[in-house]
């Protein structure tokens, strides 16, 4: 738990739009046990700044969207490694002849390491 | 646990003590691909790092994949099957440690975890399954690297939520390694006991049954047989739905650790995997599509010849009163003898008889009582199998919170699959109906999501079969900012005919993830 119990506002951030008012909310103490006690569903994350899969709030009105507009925002600097390739360490090459993810999203792969657990074939 | 003793040569390695032991040819890829870092100590077959740890047959392979991601081993594909299935075998996972996160390697992902410990999940399960560490063993110093693995590899770890908000490093080393070393030691009786224990022997003839989405419940014969390869088979299964449509099919499995089968299988043209447990006399299991986990279906399997009449299954699980329909009855002993279902209920034609099978017409009276219905074939019986009702009395949804994803050729959607139970009473003394007819339909969650229009957006749900097939990836121009076909959306189902008997869940619809390994 933070020790630090100011608000946003308090440390001079000021939201500028409803997202950014929603997460000023979200920061506050009293939601923030609330937050910090809430479980996501198995395989999605629960670090919620602010979110992978749901946001804060348990939906998904608060996620940065489209997440193609920041999406290597979050791979380069390594922020959702087990949901999105991290290009810091392990998949520097990832992004690479998708240089703007809005437009290029599609060539932009599922990581495929092949699985040698069941018979047959790579898969 | 003793391999089956399929050669003359592999006894000859069992009678021997581990220092005279036959090198396998896992332990000589490991050798060969792996010994110039992880270095043999501590006598034959034994390497620093690796000898110090057991996992499931997911684990290592996923073990090895990151050493060829992150450190550019190269290993051939026959190479590191040969590694898995050694290393599976002789540093595994007891049944009984694999048994409490079986979910998370049958992919049933629809589910919220909880530990028994105040801060595991904020500190490992927030990017992960907090089941992927425990379907692991090691000694704590083995837990205090993967530590430091994580903080070398994902340098930013300590800035995110839940850990630039506590001294997340030395709580993983102070309390998190010495619990999880406690709990999740290299040393257990379990696995001691189970390496004394016979190999499950697969081969033979089986039978299985379960529900496939949208389609119904299915049974099949199931014919196993050995291939070539440690212990590999193949497999054939033929059968039906209760609607008669048929269902076969084929496929390939490996055995780990004495009781892991893991299977490549194709039914009605469709590729799946599945996950068994052998180590229980009726197995069960899960079988599911890769590339779309969430539409699977949990399978129970049986050996055919025993001698004990008995009953095992009834598909469906109850009968509405005025209705005739088949009935599949799944056990031992079915072949001779009167069948009884009950005061109330009426053969009315047996289409299928045989020693583990009974396919009926079967028609419930109008004033049937609602009640658990007697079942008797011949010597076989069973009182709390088969329901009967006129009126659901309630409903429930399953999972309760769904997430689906967007998706595109390169990441393909994963779809929400519902099912609703049908219950007559309440608490302890209700009697479960199995699944019952029901109309499906989804709304917005709350007032932001039918601000956003998510249900126009996020995608379709079949008013039938209560599966929900995700829209595109990708950003949408036609939504505001641009957003993707993400949805925060409540699914409702209700019986027919009985409009206001209902269940909700909550299905968030949600963008794609591009490292999808088989342990999450």
């Amino acid at each position: 738990m933070s020790d630090n119990k100011k608000t946003m506002t308090q440390l001079g951030l000021a939201p500028l739009n409803r997202k950014a008012r929603e997460m000023e909310r979200a920061a506050t103490p009293e939601a923030l046990e609330e937050v910090q006690a809430m479980q996501t569903i198995a395989g999605c994350t629960s670090s919620f700044d602010p979110g992978w899969e749901v946001d804060p709030f348990g939906g998904v009105a608060s996620l940065c969207q489209p997440m193609e507009a920041d999406l290597y925002g979050c791979a380069d600097p390594c922020w959702w490694p087990a949901q999105v390739p991290d290009t810091m360490n392990t998949y520097p090459d990832w992004g690479q002849g998708a240089n703007r993810a809005e437009d290029d999203w599609r060539k932009l792969d599922s990581l495929d390491p092949g699985s040698a657990v069941y018979p047959g074939g790579d898969q | 646990m003793k391999p089956l003793l399929t050669s003359g040569l592999c006894g000859l390695a069992l009678l021997l003590p581990p220092a005279l032991a036959q090198a396998s040819p896992g332990s000589e890829a490991i050798d060969r691909y792996c010994s110039g870092c992880h270095q043999a100590q501590d006598g034959p077959q034994r390497w620093s790092r690796i000898s110090q740890q057991r996992k499931t047959p997911e684990g290592w392979d996923m073990t090895i994949a990151r050493m060829q991601t992150m450190h550019g081993v190269e290993v051939p594909m026959e190479a590191r099957r040969d590694i898995v299935k050694f290393l599976a075998d002789t540093q595994g996972l007891a049944p009984e440690e694999s048994a409490g996160q079986r979910a998370l390697i049958e992919r049933r992902l629809n589910r919220v975890e909880s530990f028994d410990h105040p801060s595991y999940q904020e500190m490992c399960a927030r990017c992960h399954t907090g089941g992927r560490a425990q379907l692991q063993r090691r000694p704590e110093a083995e837990w205090e690297h993967l530590v430091h693995f994580h903080v070398g590899q994902f340098s930013t770890l300590e800035y995110q939520a839940m850990a630039r908000d506590r001294d997340w490093l030395d709580i993983a080393m102070d309390e998190i390694a010495p619990w999880l070393a406690k709990t999740q030691g290299l040393e257990n009786a379990a696995w001691d006991d189970w390496q004394e224990q016979d190999a499950v022997d697969p081969v033979g003839e089986w039978q299985l049954w379960g529900h496939w989405p949208g389609e119904g419940d299915f049974y099949a014969d199931v014919t196993i047989t050995a291939a070539e390869g440690e212990d590999a088979y193949a497999l054939s299964l033929d059968g039906a739905f209760t609607s008669g449509r048929p269902i076969d099919g084929e496929g390939q499995a490996i055995v780990y650790t004495g009781y892991e089968w893991r299977a490549n299988l194709s039914l009605n043209g469709r590729d799946f995997k599945q996950v068994l447990d052998l180590s229980d006399a009726r197995p069960g299991g899960r079988i599911f599509d890769d590339h779309d986990e969430a539409f699977g279906m949990m399978v129970e399997m049986a050996r055919r010849e025993v001698a004990e009449p008995g009953l095992m299954a009834s598909l469906p699980a109850s009968l509405k009163a005025g209705t005739r329909q088949r009935l599949v009855l799944l056990g031992h002993g079915l072949g001779e003898g009167d069948i009884d279902l009950g005061e109330g209920v009426m053969v009315r034609e047996v289409v299928e008889r045989s020693d583990n099978r009974l396919v009926l017409e079967v028609e419930a009276a109008a004033d049937l009582t609602p009640r658990w219905l007697p079942v008797q074939v011949g010597e076989a019986g069973a009182d709390t199998m088969l329901a009967g009702y006129r009126t659901v009395d309630r409903l429930e949804v399953s999972p309760e919170l769904g997430v689906a994803r967007v998706g595109s050729e390169a990441t393909p959607p994963v779809s929400g699959v519902f099912s609703a139970m049908g219950y007559l009473g309440e608490g302890e003394d209700a009697i479960p109906l199995g699944r019952v007819p029901v109309t499906w339909s989804v709304a917005p969650w709350d007032e932001i999501a039918e601000g956003e229009e998510d249900v126009k957006y996020a995608g379709t749900l079949d008013a039938a079969t209560g599966i929900f097939s995700p829209a595109g990836a990708g950003p949408n121009p036609l939504r505001r900012f641009d957003t993707n076909n993400a949805g925060n959306l409540r699914v409702t189902a209700s019986v027919v005919g009985q409009e206001d008997v209902q269940d909700d869940a909550h299905l968030i619809v949600t963008v794609q993830r591009w490292n999808n390994p088989p342990l999450r």
